[in-house]
């Protein structure tokens, strides 16, 4: 097992020093001069230059290549030009409510897909299956921007049940359920199209177990349908929805720059867009290698539970 | 090519638990493609009987009516929209939908909401197909590639996937249209390098089940070169769940582009785009909100329709896989 975790783990770099190489590179895509281009058209001609010899953009590719992953490694992602600030600790601040937010998605789609799933499994065919798979399909056609539209149209501007956006108010009391009244809605609207695919996939995982020779054994010796079900059936179906789970947080992480967006939730997604739209090219790059790297990292810990639950996974 | 096929077969798990029996499921392409030769006729009775089924599912029915729809009204935009999409009149700006002659309202620069909708159905399937369309041709011939020759250009490529793979993916659109410059084309090139190593892995994995199949086994055995086992036999094989995941993923494609052109990075306005047309209505939500709702119930119904078809090419196609 501890082989195993080691090899998993020094698998990483590949995997970490490709990453690097396609942020860096994204940047190498910006037609034109970057400086030029993070300036405007109308800068100076001298301060362009001043800032292509403070980037080093006058030195060979791979010169700038190594010398912008050595800062990486040291924990340093350039300054922000709109924040005016060091990249790493602010995309690190802004992170954690990013992280909030997901966290929160996952648990909504957790608890809505795993028991819609279940159930719909063990009555294959029924109403309730019908109705929670066609739900199913339509969360997973949904827009998570326009769902969020309506969702502030209908339960903010019309009801006044929610806040618009944001995370905190601008006066006021910084307690848990002002937090949970702001967390409501961008997670709901971000765990939508999460909580479809979990519950498409349990149940698709349920109905293959529950065909399986044991479950019919235990059924055979006259178990009960719930300790048949939760006992021998979930237990080995949560294997698949659990490798699910971790690809959803991918999947969440990127749906956070659109619900952010929405809501004006202060996370990482929501300054990545305003540094797009600024030009801010370090806060883009520190951005999108954060999150990345996050979800590297969260696979590699998905894939040691999987081996650590799962006895079948052997670690030759 | 028979060597190197050995590393690619499960490796024996020695110290498995005896009485652990390797759990029957129902391999993905497992028993479409039947054991043994896979003769010309089999496959057409394969075909027939998968439209036949097609045609018993009033969902997926549906869905192609849906999917239908969107393309005859993408064609005949210029004949039926009733007004010029980008034609502006600001008397009539924030007219609510059952307005004489505006039938779905009008915009906020009093742009005729039911023509922007029905020409926005062409950036929609543009830009949800063309996308597709490419990540799967250039995944297809990566993952064919991989999974046959194996060896260090499966490495290559599979590792190639899995740093792609390691952005969320509308992330790495976004950043690659950041970077590029917010354009339709930049865009559709954006989703089609972010969908590739999906297909890519889907293909690769499809080619290392076929190849172990006796019919590939019996071409190799009587000389068939490469090329010619690839195309005519694993090829074969491996495209339909390559077209029900292409299909799937069209459904999807809908979503992200409209989502790139509600941030701004996608179709630029005035073109119309039922995304920007989205964004354009957020500020008049409160008292104007057709403007934002009629856009998203078109993206909704459009990816409804290539999801609906795709599950049921998906269960017409192989029934193994319809729980």
């Amino acid at each position: 097992m501890a082989t195993y975790v080691l090899r998993r783990i020094a698998g990483l770099a590949p995997v970490l020093f490709g990453i690097s190489l396609v942020v860096f590179f994204l940047m190498q895509l910006i037609p034109g001069d970057v400086a030029q281009a993070m300036l405007g058209l109308t800068a100076r001609p001298e301060d362009v230059a001043n800032l292509r010899e403070a980037l080093g953009l006058n030195e060979p590719i791979y010169v700038q290549y190594v010398r912008w992953l050595s800062q990486v490694l040291h924990g340093d992602l350039g300054i922000s030009l709109q924040q005016r600030t060091e990249v790493l600790p602010f995309v690190l601040e802004r992170f954690q409510n990013t992280l909030i937010l997901t966290a929160a998605a996952t648990i909504i789609s957790l608890l809505i897909g795993i028991p819609a799933g279940i159930v719909s499994a063990t009555r294959q065919y029924s109403l309730f299956d019908r109705v929670s798979m066609l739900l199913a399909l339509f969360g997973n056609s949904m827009p998570a921007f326009w769902l969020g539209l309506m969702a502030i149209l209908v339960f903010s501007l019309r009801l006044g049940w929610f806040p618009t956006g944001g995370m905190w108010p601008v006066v006021g009391d910084r307690d848990a359920l002002t937090l949970l009244k702001h967390l409501f809605l961008p997670a709901v609207t971000l765990g939508a199209a999460s909580a479809a695919i979990t519950a498409r996939i349990t149940r698709s995982s349920m109905l293959e177990v529950i065909r399986q020779d044991y479950v019919r054994t235990a059924r055979a010796k006259g178990l009960g349908e719930r300790s048949v079900l939760t006992g021998h059936a979930l237990k080995n179906a949560l294997l698949p929805i659990l490798t699910v789970v971790s690809f959803q947080f991918g999947f969440l992480l990127g749906g956070a720059v659109l619900t952010e967006t929405v809501f004006s939730w202060p996370g990482v997604g929501l300054a990545l867009y305003n540094a797009i739209s600024f030009r801010d090219y370090p806060l883009v790059q520190g951005g999108v290698l954060i999150v990345a790297v996050s979800f590297v990292l969260v696979n590699l810990i998905t894939d040691l539970l999987y081996a650590f639950v799962d006895p079948r996974i052997k670690y030759s | 090519m028979a060597m190197d096929r050995g590393l690619e077969l499960p490796q024996a798990t020695g110290g498995a638990p005896s009485n652990y029996r390797e759990p029957e499921r129902a391999t993905p392409g497992g028993s479409r493609a039947a054991v043994g030769l896979a003769p010309m006729a089999e496959t057409q009775t394969q075909t027939s009987l998968a439209w036949r089924r097609l045609r018993q599912d009033s969902f997926a029915l549906a869905g192609a009516a849906i999917v239908l729809l969107t393309l005859v009204l993408a064609l005949a935009a210029p004949w039926i929209a009733p007004h010029d999409p980008l034609a502006q009149e600001s008397s009539i700006r924030l007219s609510p939908i059952g307005t004489a002659g505006h039938l779905l309202g009008t915009d906020g620069n009093g742009r005729d909401i039911l023509s922007r909708l029905i020409y926005g159905s062409r950036t929609a399937l543009l830009v949800a197909t063309v996308p597709v369309l490419v990540a799967a041709s250039i995944g297809l011939l990566a993952g064919l590639v991989a999974g046959y020759r194996g060896g260090w250009v499966d490495a290559v490529v599979m590792r190639f996937a899995d740093i792609l793979f390691a952005f969320p993916a509308i992330l790495l659109a976004i950043a690659i249209v950041a970077a590029l410059g917010p354009r339709l084309l930049n865009a559709m090139m954006a989703l089609a390098i972010v969908f590739v190593p999906a297909f890519a892995r889907l293909v690769r994995a499809s080619v290392l089940s076929l190849k172990q199949r006796d019919f590939v086994l019996a071409a190799e055995a009587s000389g068939a070169t490469a090329a010619s086992i690839v195309t005519r036999h694993i090829l074969r094989n491996a495209l339909p769940p390559i077209v029900v995941f292409a299909t799937l993923q069209t459904g999807q494609m809908i979503i992200f582009a409209s989502a790139l052109s509600f941030l701004g990075l996608g179709v630029q306005p005035p073109t119309p785009d039922w995304g920007s047309m989205a964004n354009d209505g957020r500020n008049s939500m409160l008292i104007a909100p057709w403007v934002t709702t009629l856009p998203g119930i078109a993206i909704f119904a459009v990816s409804v329709g290539f999801n609906l078809l795709g599950d049921g090419l998906r269960d017409a196609l192989d029934p193994t896989l319809k729980a």
